[in-house]
C-alpha cells in the first residue's frame, strides 16, 4: 500500500466554514438581564456527562427492547424513574475507529486529530454560542476525576475543565471584592483597547500574502474578533451581582480520586447553576487515568481495569465503578425533578445526556455507544434499538440534533448526522 | 503565489549525474515492481509500467517507499544498494520538477518558546515566574510542536498570552522608581507562621513546628508576606529535627535525619497547595539547632516557604496503621499529632538587595544601561523603536511604531502615568502578530515587495537559526550579525551554529526534540497501578521520572560527542542511576546521581530499544503488546509507519484466564492475508521486544508454564531475540539516519518536507555515510545548508 504525503494540504476556509455553520456569540439584549433571574422554564439547558473509558457492555445495556424492559445491572440506579429516560442500543459515530479518538470526538463524531481547527467543534459548543452571554457563562466545563476532552471550541481547542469544587463555586456564585471588581472592569477596557489596536497592524498585511499566510493571518483576526465579543459579553455582566445559593463551601474532597465526595458535590453546582440560570450548557466528564478509585470495594487502577480479560474479580470492581457514574445521574436527576418551575419541574427543562465514545473500552471498539438520555421534556422510557435495515448503527449525531433543536438551534443535520430522533417527541 | 524551490547547484549535479549513470527507471520498475503494479495488478492503485502518466505525487511515494526500504516488500527480489540509491534520486528529481510547497511565513511561538523568548526579552532570568504558566498547553497530534499549521490560535489563547505579557512586564518593570529600594528586615511571626495543612502546624510564641511532608509548606502567616520587589534576599533559618521518637514506633522517615526544603511559590489562593519552585535543601539534626544563611532571588508577588521533605504526606495513616497493629494505643487518634516534624524558631528575611542598579530585567526591556526618562518625548520614542525592534525581531520602520507611540500616549493621558503607559505599550506590542509569530521577511510584505525569492533575509535566518537550537530570540551578538547581514556569509553563519551547539542552552533543542520524537511525553499516561505488586519498583523508586532523564541525557551525549546514530539502535552505554540499574538488573556503584556507565556484554540493553521509557511508553501499564511496540519503532523510530488498521478489526481482548500468550492470539490472526501486510511488517519488531516486561524489566518466561518467545524475521534475515534484531538493523544505517535527518529538518523548518527538501536531505545523508551519520554533524548540516536557507 502506497502512504501517500500531501504536497499541497488545502484546508477549508476556516471563516466561511463558520459562517456557514451559523456561529457567532449571541450578545443579550439589555432588556433582558434582570438583577433578579429566576429561571424562566421555556428556556432549555443541556448536559452532557461522558465516561471516558466507556461502560462494559454486559453489564449496561439492557437484554431486551419491549415496554417495561428489565433494566440492566448498572443502570439500576435509574429504577425509581422509568418514565424519566431512554436508553439507546446500536449508535455510534460512524467514521470513529480510534481510542483516542474516542475520547475527543464523543459530542462531534469527528476524530480531533484528523480536523482543521474549529471542523470538531463539539455540539456543546453550538448550544453554548446559542445562548451566548444571556447567561454570565457560555458554558461550565467540570472534570470529575482523571482527563477528558469532549468538547472542542468553533477556534479549535479543547475547553478547560474546572476540577475544584471550591474553584468552580468561587468562579460561579462569589462576587469579587469591590476592588478586585474596579480591576476587572479597567482590565476589559485595557484588553479592548489593545486588541483594537493590533487588529489595526495586522490588517495591513493582508495584500501581500499567499494562501496559507492568508489562513494563518484570518486565524489571528478571526481570535482578535472572538476575543472582542467575548469582552463585550464579560462587561454586561459586570455590575451584575452573582446569585445567592446554598452551598456549604466547608466541605471538599481530599483528592481527585474521592469520587463519593468530589461527583455529588460538582453535581451540586450544576444543579445550582441550572437553577439560578448562571449557565444552560455544561459537560461532565468521569475521566481516564489509572489510579485507584476510592470507592467502597475498588482496590485496582480504573484503566487496568478496564482491560478486564474477562476476569471476575475485575469485572466485579468495573461494575461498581460504572453502577457509580450512573447512580450520581441518577441523584442529579431526582433534584432536578424535584425542583418545582411554574411549567413544571426543572427536568423538563434540562437533557441530561450520558454517553462515552467508547463502546467496548476492553477492545478499543467505538461501535454500540452506550448512551442514555434524560429530561429535555422528551418521551421517554423506552430502550430504542439504532440498528438500520442494512445493518449499520444509527449516528450518534442524529441525537444531538433532536437535542439541539430541542434546546432552540437552528439546525437540520449536525454534522453527520442522517436525520433525528423522532420517537423522542411527544 | 506559487513558489518554486531554486536548487543550490551542488545537489542537482550530483543527483543528475546518478540518473546518467544509466539508472534506466523503466528497467528498474520492470525488474523489481510491475509484477504488482502493473498491466495485471495494481497493489494500493499504483501503475508503475506506464510512465508519462505518473506524476509528481506518485513519483515522491515512490522515492519514500524505496528510501525507508518498504518497497520491494521484503519476501521479493530486492535491488542491489546502488541500485536502490540511485534509481530513489532519480525519481526524487522528478517528483521534485513538479512540486511545490507553499510554505506559511507565519508560524506561531509555541507555549515554550514564548516563556523563553518573553525571559530574554525582559531580562528575566533570575527567578522562578514563568511566563508560560499563563498559557494552556498545545495539542499537537501530529509531527513536532513547531509545525505551522499546527499551532493555531484562539480567542482564549490569545486573552492568555495578553495576561502573560502584562504580568511579565509587571516583574520585569517592577519599580517607577528610578532609585534603588531600600532592603528591610522582616522578623516572621512564629506564632502567625501559617501553611497548607493546618492540622500538622504547631504554633509557639517562639517556635513553629511543621509535621507534614509532601506538598505541604510552612510559610508566613501576615496579610503582606509577598515581597512586593523582585531582588536578592538574604534568608536566615534556625531548625532542627524533634520529636523523632515520641511513639513508641518511629514514623517516617525512619532512617536518616529529617530534611527541610527551602523553596519560593506565587501567592495567591489557587496556588497555596500546589505551586512551588524548590530551591534548597538542608539535613536537619535531632533536637540540636542549626543555624542557615543563604541567599535567594525572589520574585514580585512570590514568598518564601519550608516544608518537609522526608516526611509523610498524609501523617494520620500511619497513627491508623500502627493502632491497626497494635503498636500504640487507640488514644493515639484522638490526640494533638506529635510525630516527627521540623521545629523552626527563627525565619528571618532580608532584602530586597541589587548588585547592579538598575537591574538586569530593566536594562534588557529598557536596552539601555540607564534608565530613560520618560516624560522626555524623543527617549520615548527611542525606547518604543528599540523594544519593537527586538519585540519583532526585526528592523521597524518609524511608520510601523506611530500607532503605538499614539497608543501610548492615550494612555498616559487617562493615567498621567508614563511608566504605567509604557508597560501596557510594550504588553500591545507582545500580542501583536509581530511578536506572537515567527515570520519570514514579513518586512518586505509589509513594504509591498513581492519577495519572489524563496531565500531568507539575514533576519529571518536569524530567526529561524535561534528557535531551532535554542528555541528562543536570537541573543545580542546573532541579532548583530542580522542587522549586518553579515550572518549570510557561509563562514560566519557556521561559526554561529558552533557557538550554539557549544551552548548549554542545546539542551532545550536535545531535549523538547527527543521528547516528540521519541513520544516520551506519553510516558506516564497509562502507568503501572501504584497498587500492582509487580510494579512496585515503578513508583517506590520513581522510575518515571529517571526513565526520561536516561533517554533525555543519552541523546544528548549522543548530540554532544557527535556521536554516530548508530548509538540509538545499539549502544554498551547509557546513562543510569540506582533505580534504574535494579530495573536493569546491572551492577552500578552509585546512588540517585546519573552515571554514563557500560553495560555487561550479556546486560541485554543497549540502544533507545533497551530503555526504560521507550519500553514502558509501548505499554499500558498492564501488559506488552507487539502491536504497540512494533508499531513504534516503525513509525518512531524508522520513520515508515503502517497505514492504520482497516475500518472494522475488532482488537484483541487478552483472555487473560486462559493460558495463551498474546503471541499466540496474533499468530491466530496471521492467516488472513490483508491484516497480514500490515502486521507481517509490524509484529516481528514487537516479538523481539517482549523480552521486557510493561516497565521494560527483562523477562525469559511471562508465568512458570509458559516462555517468552522472540524469534522472527526481519527485512528477510531471521533472528533469535532482540540483539539479533539489533545487529540486522545496524548492517544498513542509512533508512535511520535519513529518517532522523528528516525528522530533525521538520521541526527545524516547521513543516512537512517536500521533495526539494529531499534532495537536500540525501545530499547530507550521503555526505556523512563515510563518518557513519554523527548526529552533531547532521545537526550542524541542516543548520547550515539550504534547509534552513530556503523558506
Amino acid at each position: 500500500m502506497i502512504r501517500k504525503s500531501p504536497i499541497n494540504s488545502v484546508r477549508p476556509d476556516r471563516r466561511a466554514f463558520l459562517k456557514a455553520a451559523g456561529v457567532t456569540i449571541a450578545l443579550p439584549a439589555l432588556e433582558s438581564i434582570g438583577a433578579s433571574k429566576a429561571s424562566t422554564g421555556a428556556q432549555k439547558r443541556m448536559v452532557c456527562i461522558s465516561s471516558a473509558l466507556g461502560m462494559n457492555p454486559e453489564s449496561f445495556f439492557p437484554k431486551t427492547f419491549e415496554p417495561g424492559f428489565e433494566l440492566s445491572p448498572v443502570l439500576s440506579p435509574l429504577s425509581g424513574l422509568r418514565e424519566e429516560f431512554t436508553v439507546f442500543s446500536h449508535v455510534d459515530h460512524p467514521n470513529i475507529y480510534t481510542k483516542h479518538g474516542a475520547m475527543n470526538s464523543l459530542l462531534s463524531g469527528i476524530d480531533a486529530k484528523r480536523a482543521s481547527p474549529g471542523e470538531n467543534r463539539s455540539m456543546d459548543q453550538v448550544a453554548a454560542a446559542h445562548v451566548g452571554y444571556e447567561t454570565r457563562f457560555p458554558s461550565v466545563h467540570i472534570s470529575l476525576g482523571g482527563k477528558q476532552g469532549s468538547s472542542w471550541t468553533a477556534s479549535g481547542i479543547k475547553v478547560r475543565e474546572e476540577e475544584d469544587p471550591l474553584d468552580l463555586f468561587q468562579k460561579l456564585f462569589v462576587n469579587d471584592s469591590e476592588a478586585a471588581k474596579k480591576a476587572r472592569a479597567v482590565e476589559l477596557d485595557e484588553q479592548g483597547s489593545v486588541l483594537d489596536l493590533v487588529q489595526g497592524q495586522a490588517k495591513r498585511l493582508e495584500k501581500n500574502v499567499n494562501q496559507s499566510d492568508r489562513e494563518k493571518l484570518d486565524e489571528y483576526l478571526t481570535a482578535i474578533r472572538e476575543a472582542e465579543e467575548k469582552i463585550q459579553g464579560m462587561k454586561r455582566w459586570e455590575g451584575i451581582p452573582k446569585s445567592d445559593v446554598d452551598f456549604d463551601d466547608s466541605a471538599n474532597a481530599h483528592g481527585n480520586m474521592d469520587y463519593p465526595t468530589l461527583s455529588p458535590l460538582m453535581f451540586d453546582l450544576l444543579f445550582l447553576a441550572i437553577q439560578s440560570d448562571t449557565s444552560r450548557v455544561f459537560t461532565a466528564g468521569f475521566g481516564m487515568h489509572n489510579h485507584a478509585i476510592e470507592i467502597d470495594g475498588v482496590k485496582d487502577g480504573y484503566h487496568g481495569l478496564t482491560h478486564h480479560g474477562n476476569r471476575p474479580d475485575r469485572l466485579t470492581q468495573l461494575r461498581i465503578i460504572e453502577t457509580f457514574y450512573i447512580a450520581q445521574m441518577a441523584r442529579f436527576i431526582e433534584r432536578l425533578k424535584d425542583s418545582k418551575t411554574d411549567s413544571g419541574n426543572l427536568l423538563d427543562d434540562t437533557m441530561v445526556f450520558f454517553g462515552s465514545g467508547l463502546g467496548d473500552a476492553a477492545r478499543h471498539s467505538n461501535r454500540n455507544l452506550p448512551v442514555v438520555l434524560a429530561g429535555g421534556g422528551f418521551r421517554h422510557g423506552t430502550h430504542i434499538d439504532g440498528r438500520q435495515p442494512n445493518g449499520s448503527q444509527t449516528p450518534l449525531n442524529n441525537l444531538y440534533t433532536t437535542m439541539l433543536q430541542n434546546f432552540g438551534v437552528e439546525i437540520n443535520r449536525f454534522n453527520n448526522a442522517t436525520g433525528t430522533f423522532n420517537e423522542l417527541q411527544s | 503565489m506559487m513558489l518554486r524551490f531554486l536548487l543550490l547547484a551542488l545537489p542537482l549535479q550530483s543527483l543528475a549525474a546518478a540518473a546518467e549513470d544509466g539508472h534506466d527507471l523503466s528497467k528498474f520498475f520492470e525488474a523489481y515492481c510491475v509484477q504488482c503494479h502493473g498491466e495485471d495488478k495494481q497493489k494500493g492503485d499504483v501503475r508503475l509500467d506506464i510512465q508519462p502518466e505518473l506524476d509528481a505525487e506518485l513519483w515522491e511515494a515512490v522515492y519514500e517507499q524505496l528510501a525507508g526500504g518498504e518497497m520491494p516488500p521484503d519476501d521479493e527480489k530486492q535491488p542491489e544498494k546502488t541500485e536502490r540509491n540511485g534509481v530513489m534520486k532519480s525519481v526524487l528529481l522528478l517528483a521534485q520538477e513538479d512540486s511545490a510547497i507553499e510554505s506559511t511565513k507565519f508560524r506561531r511561538l509555541n507555549k515554550r518558546e514564548y516563556a523563553n523568548t518573553v525571559r530574554d526579552l525582559l531580562g528575566l532570568r533570575s527567578g522562578t515566574f514563568d511566563p508560560g504558566e499563563y498559557i494552556y498547553d498545545e495539542e499537537i497530534d501530529e509531527g513536532f510542536d513547531t509545525r505551522a499549521e499546527a499551532l493555531v490560535i484562539s480567542n482564549e489563547l490569545l486573552l492568555e498570552y495578553m495576561n502573560a505579557a502584562k504580568k511579565s512586564l509587571q516583574h520585569a518593570l517592577f519599580s517607577s522608581d528610578t532609585e534603588k529600594p531600600t532592603a528591610q528586615k522582616i522578623d516572621v511571626d512564629l506564632k502567625k507562621v501559617s501553611g497548607t495543612s493546618r492540622r500538622y502546624i504547631n504554633n509557639h510564641h517562639d517556635h513553629v513546628i511543621g509535621r507534614s511532608g509532601g506538598k505541604a509548606k510552612l510559610f508566613e502567616g501576615a496579610q503582606n508576606r509577598t515581597m512586593k520587589f523582585p531582588g536578592r534576599y538574604s534568608i536566615t533559618v534556625t531548625a532542627s529535627g524533634v520529636d523523632r521518637d515520641f511513639y513508641p514506633v518511629r514514623f517516617t522517615p525512619e532512617k536518616g535525619p529529617l530534611v527541610m526544603g527551602f523553596g519560593i511559590m506565587p501567592d495567591g489562593m489557587e496556588s497555596l497547595a500546589g505551586k512551588g519552585v524548590l530551591q534548597k535543601t538542608f539535613e536537619l539534626k535531632d533536637d540540636v539547632e542549626q543555624t542557615f544563611q543563604f541567599d535567594t532571588w525572589i520574585d514580585k508577588d512570590h514568598l518564601p516557604y519550608f516544608s518537609f521533605m522526608n516526611g509523610s504526606s498524609k501523617p494520620i495513616t500511619q497513627i491508623r496503621s500502627n493502632i491497626r497493629r497494635r503498636k500504640i494505643p487507640a488514644s493515639s487518634m484522638g490526640e494533638l499529632y506529635r510525630g516527627p516534624g521540623i521545629k523552626i524558631t527563627r525565619f528571618d528575611i532580608e532584602g530586597p538587595f541589587h548588585d547592579e542598579w538598575p537591574p538586569a530585567s530593566f536594562r534588557a526591556t529598557y536596552d539601555s544601561e540607564s534608565i530613560p526618562d520618560l516624560s522626555n518625548a524623543t527617549q520615548r520614542k527611542d525606547l518604543v523603536s528599540r523594544f519593537a525592534k527586538r519585540a519583532f525581531r526585526r528592523p521597524v520602520a518609524d511608520d510601523e511604531i506611530a500607532p503605538y507611540l499614539a497608543f501610548m500616549k492615550e494612555k498616559h493621558a487617562g493615567s498621567q502615568d508614563w511608566h504605567g503607559a509604557v508597560i501596557d505599550t510594550f504588553a500591545a506590542m507582545m500580542a501583536s502578530i509581530e511578536f506572537l509569530y515567527i515570520q519570514d521577511d514579513l518586512a518586505a510584505i509589509r513594504q509591498g515587495i513581492a519577495n519572489d525569492s524563496t531565500l531568507l533575509g539575514p533576519h529571518a535566518l536569524a530567526n529561524r537559526l535561534s528557535y531551532f537550537l535554542w528555541s528562543t530570540m536570537p541573543d545580542e551578538e546573532l541579532f548583530a550579525l542580522a542587522d549586518s547581514g553579515d550572518i549570510l556569509d557561509p563562514e560566519i553563519m557556521n561559526g554561529q551554529v558552533d557557538r550554539m551547539l557549544d551552548d548549554p542552552r542545546i539542551k532545550r533543542f536535545s531535549d523538547s526534540f527527543a521528547n516528540q520524537w521519541l513520544s516520551l511525553d506519553s510516558l506516564g499516561t497509562m502507568p503501572p497501578d501504584t497498587k500492582d505488586p509487580q510494579f512496585k519498583a515503578y513508583h517506590r523508586n520513581k522510575l518515571e521520572p529517571a526513565m526520561l532523564e536516561e533517554t533525555r541525557r543519552f541523546f544528548r551525549y549522543v548530540l554532544e560527542e557527535n556521536c554516530s546514530v548508530r548509538d540509538f539502535i545499539d549502544s554498551d552505554y547509557s546513562f543510569i542511576n540506582a533505580g534504574l540499574a535494579e530495573l536493569y538488573d546491572v551492577p552500578f556503584e552509585g546512588g540517585a546521581d546519573f552515571v554514563r556507565t557500560i553495560f555487561p556484554a550479556d546486560a541485554n540493553r543497549g540502544g533507545l530499544l533497551g530503555q526504560g521509557s521507550i519500553l514502558t511508553l509501548t505499554s499500558n501499564g498492564v501488559e506488552t503488546s507487539p502491536v504497540v511496540r512494533g508499531h513504534w519503532v516503525l513509525d518512531e523510530l524508522l520513520g515508515t509507519p503502517p497505514p492504520p488498521a482497516p475500518a472494522e478489526v475488532p482488537a484483541i481482548v487478552p483472555d487473560l484466564n486462559g493460558v495463551e500468550t498474546v503471541r499466540d492470539l496474533l499468530e491466530k490472526h496471521r492467516s488472513d492475508v490483508a491484516c497480514m501486510e500490515c502486521h507481517r511488517r509490524m509484529d516481528p519488531l514487537g516479538f523481539a521486544l517482549e523480552s521486557y516486561d510493561p516497565i521494560g524489566r527483562y523477562r525469559e518466561k511471562y508465568s512458570p508454564t509458559q516462555i517468552v518467545e522472540t524469534d522472527s524475521f526481519y527485512k528477510g534475515h531471521s533472528f533469535e531475540n532482540v540483539e539479533g534484531l539489533k545487529k540486522i538493523m545496524l548492517a544498513d544505517v542509512r533508512p535511520f539516519a535519513r529518517n532522523l535527518t528528516i525528522r530533525i529538518a521538520e521541526y527545524a523548518k516547521g513543516r512537512k518536507l517536500g521533495p526539494a527538501d529531499f534532495v537536500a536531505v540525501e545530499h547530507i545523508v550521503d555526505g556523512l555515510a563515510g563518518d557513519e551519520f554523527p548526529l552533531r554533524d547532521i545537526v550542524s548540516r541542516i543548520a547550515n545548508g539550504e534547509l534552513l536557507l530556503n523558506q
